[in-house]
């Protein structure tokens, strides 16, 4: 016992005699350390740097004082909001819009899939399996067999390795491109493209350049700014992805991209593309398959296309497809795919029973009645038409005097005149501020008669409007 | 792992090292290791301290300075990207019960290591490089800075 007693009181002899023997600059950093635990104990916890430091009570009283509250909902805004037509039938060749059966130039039913007996026999017997919602997300008890067999037939029939259905159309483009470009990331996008775009690039909080519509040479002078810059900072660019986003057919002008030209410059300049095809989609080349079949360009060199099948199709919902590895990413990461119940099976059965009605005619059919309308609408001096030849969706707008609400009177004149069309409508989010226009759309359910005769009208229906003491024959 | 909903962090990286459980098993592992380095045969008990400290502090600056991300599907569009884990810690708050965990831990490891080895000069300066090199990055002033374009991109 005494003799472990010793040993115990020599080792704290020989500790307390070590300290004497500490060099000055080791107590120096030892006492550093305890002063520097001690203070961080003691301090408290603060936001992070670059917080900025929070408002006196001086400077909130000015800031509350300073504030003017604005009407939640601005003055007169209800009477200048124009009254929303209301449809009482099919929204099919004829629709009856305000009681007023009318001849339907504004859908964009552009195959006429809508009204089709069989189509809505496979929805009926479809709800009659299934019901009518599915009430969970792909990943929980969503995935019905329809959905798989629609994402085989839209991947066989564009081609690609594999598609993926989305629930909503315009949650397509607006998932799958934040699903790829995140933030450091960078879009190059045309000025023109649709607002589901807009969202989708926003939502990605990548750095986007837009280029002038359809204006490849000045979409060169941006790639080759940005390719300077990465060769100052190449370690930079090694971890930066570029994208380019564009539609196939563009709704808002009906204009058509020029992909080989694009393509060239991907692999130049090496980026990715994503095509939008909502409208180009079983419209433009020989079997509907898209831009991609019209120029005959190699599929693959498209990293992704999206697709709507709200138009075209009739139905409900969007798909996108490309190779394996790229759909499969937005299995996980399309926060539209991911997050919201998939697809309703009655709306799956309706494109898989429409994509049987694709053939060769149908769209060349589809493309005559285009180019006839086009032509058509060319030869009125009072209006200018901006869209491709080959584009379903006709953008009209005066010559003189364009407005909004003088092309909602030539609507609503049209309309009393058995003619259907809608002014294109924007909303006051849009980026780039759009020119008001009429749209006109033209389908395969139309004869030339029926073109012919509605253009004319729609000629008649602007002279009336512009030069109003003349009475129109109603004719059509 | 995807999160996205308002009921989910958005980044579930740095969660973990708030659990007290985690200091536990931190301070445990770090025992172990040291159990390990004192194993090592043929060394004294000085190497042993200094093996320790120095494998805790280079692996600390790994972990917490070097790598950068997250390897969860983040729903926050690449915002977490470019920081290390520890700059993830908290949403970048400073001084939190967690960080000061953090930092106080191998500070205290630091002493021990300098008591145990009888406070020698050669343990001072054999010990104190791996000490600043997961020290300094932990301070507020280096919150998003990188040195010499290391780890810039």
């Amino acid at each position: 016992m005494d003799g472990s007693d010793y040993s115990w009181a020599a080792k704290a002899g020989d500790v307390f005699h070590s300290y004497y023997e500490i060099p000055f600059y080791h107590l120096i950093v030892e006492l550093a350390l305890v002063l520097f635990i001690i203070k961080i104990l003691m301090s408290k916890s603060t936001g992070s740097p670059g917080d900025e430091t929070p408002l006196t009570e001086k400077e909130m009283q000015k800031l509350i004082a300073e504030w003017t509250p604005e009407p939640l909902v601005p003055a007169g805004a209800a009477d200048t909001e124009p009254p929303v037509p209301v449809i009482t039938s099919k929204v099919g060749k004829y629709v009856t819009v305000n009681g007023k059966e009318c001849l339907n130039l504004a859908t964009m039913n552009f195959l006429g899939m809508i009204g089709k007996e069989e189509i809505e026999d496979a929805a009926v017997a479809s709800v009659q399996k299934y019901g009518v919602g599915s009430c969970g997300p792909r990943g929980f008890y969503g995935t019905i067999d329809v959905h798989l067999l629609l994402e085989e037939k839209l991947a066989k029939y564009m081609e690609c390795e594999e598609a993926i259905i989305y629930s909503y159309g315009f949650a397509t483009v607006a998932s799958a491109i934040p699903a790829y470009s995140k933030r450091g990331d960078i879009i190059f996008c045309d000025k023109e493209v649709c607002y589901a775009i807009q969202k989708g690039i926003l939502a990605s909080r990548s750095t986007v350049f837009y280029y002038n519509h359809n204006d490849l040479d000045h979409l060169v002078e941006l790639l080759e700014k940005q390719a300077v810059e990465d060769r100052k900072n190449p370690k930079k660019a090694r971890v930066t992805n570029r994208f380019l986003v564009t539609e196939g057919l563009f709704v808002n002008t009906g204009q058509i991209t020029n992909l080989p030209r694009l393509i060239e410059l991907k692999q130049k300049y090496k980026f990715r593309i994503f095509l939008d095809e909502s409208y180009s989609f079983g419209v433009l080349g020989e079997c509907g398959r898209g831009l991609t079949e019209y120029y005959n360009v190699d599929r693959r060199n498209v990293d992704m296309i999206v697709g709507s099948m709200e138009f075209s199709l009739g139905s409900v919902g969007g798909f996108a497809c490309g190779s394996s590895f790229v759909i499969r990413h937005q299995r996980l990461a399309g926060q539209g795919y991911v997050f919201s119940a998939s697809l309703p099976p009655l709306h799956a059965s309706m494109v898989i029973k429409a994509m049987d009605y694709f053939d060769k005619d149908l769209f060349s059919k589809l493309i005559n009645n285009c180019k006839i309308a086009h032509e058509a609408l060319e030869a009125i001096d009072t209006i200018t038409v901006t869209a491709d030849p080959l584009s379903p969706m006709k953008h009209i707008r005066l010559i003189e005097n364009n407005s909004e609400e003088a092309l909602r009177e030539i609507c609503n004149l049209a309309r009393d005149n058995n003619l259907a069309i809608t002014v294109a409508s924007y909303t006051s989010t849009e980026i780039f501020k759009k020119e008001p226009s009429i749209r006109l759309t033209v389908n395969t359910e139309l004869t030339e008669e029926e073109i012919c005769s509605s253009v004319k009208l729609i000629e008649e229906v602007i002279h009336q409007y512009t030069s109003p003491s003349q009475d129109i024959s109603e004719d059509s | 792992m995807q999160v996205g909903t308002t009921t989910v962090e958005s980044n579930p990286n740095a969660i973990y090292l708030e659990s007290r459980y985690f200091w536990i098993a931190y301070s445990g592992a770090v025992c172990f290791l040291h159990l390990m380095c004192s194993c090592v045969p043929f060394i004294t008990a000085t190497t042993g301290w200094l093996l320790t400290l120095n494998v805790h502090n280079i692996g600390n600056f790994i972990v917490f300075h070097y790598l950068r991300g997250s390897p969860f599907g983040c729903s926050d569009q690449g915002e977490n990207r470019q920081l290390t884990h520890w700059e993830q810690i908290n949403h970048g708050k400073q001084w939190t019960n967690t960080r000061k965990f953090l930092i106080i831990f191998p500070c205290i490891l630091f002493l021990m290591c300098q008591h145990y080895c009888d406070y020698s000069s050669d343990v001072l300066f054999q010990s104190v490089p791996s000490f600043l090199l997961q020290f300094i990055p932990k301070q507020p002033f280096m919150h998003a800075k990188r040195l010499f374009g290391i780890n810039k991109y």
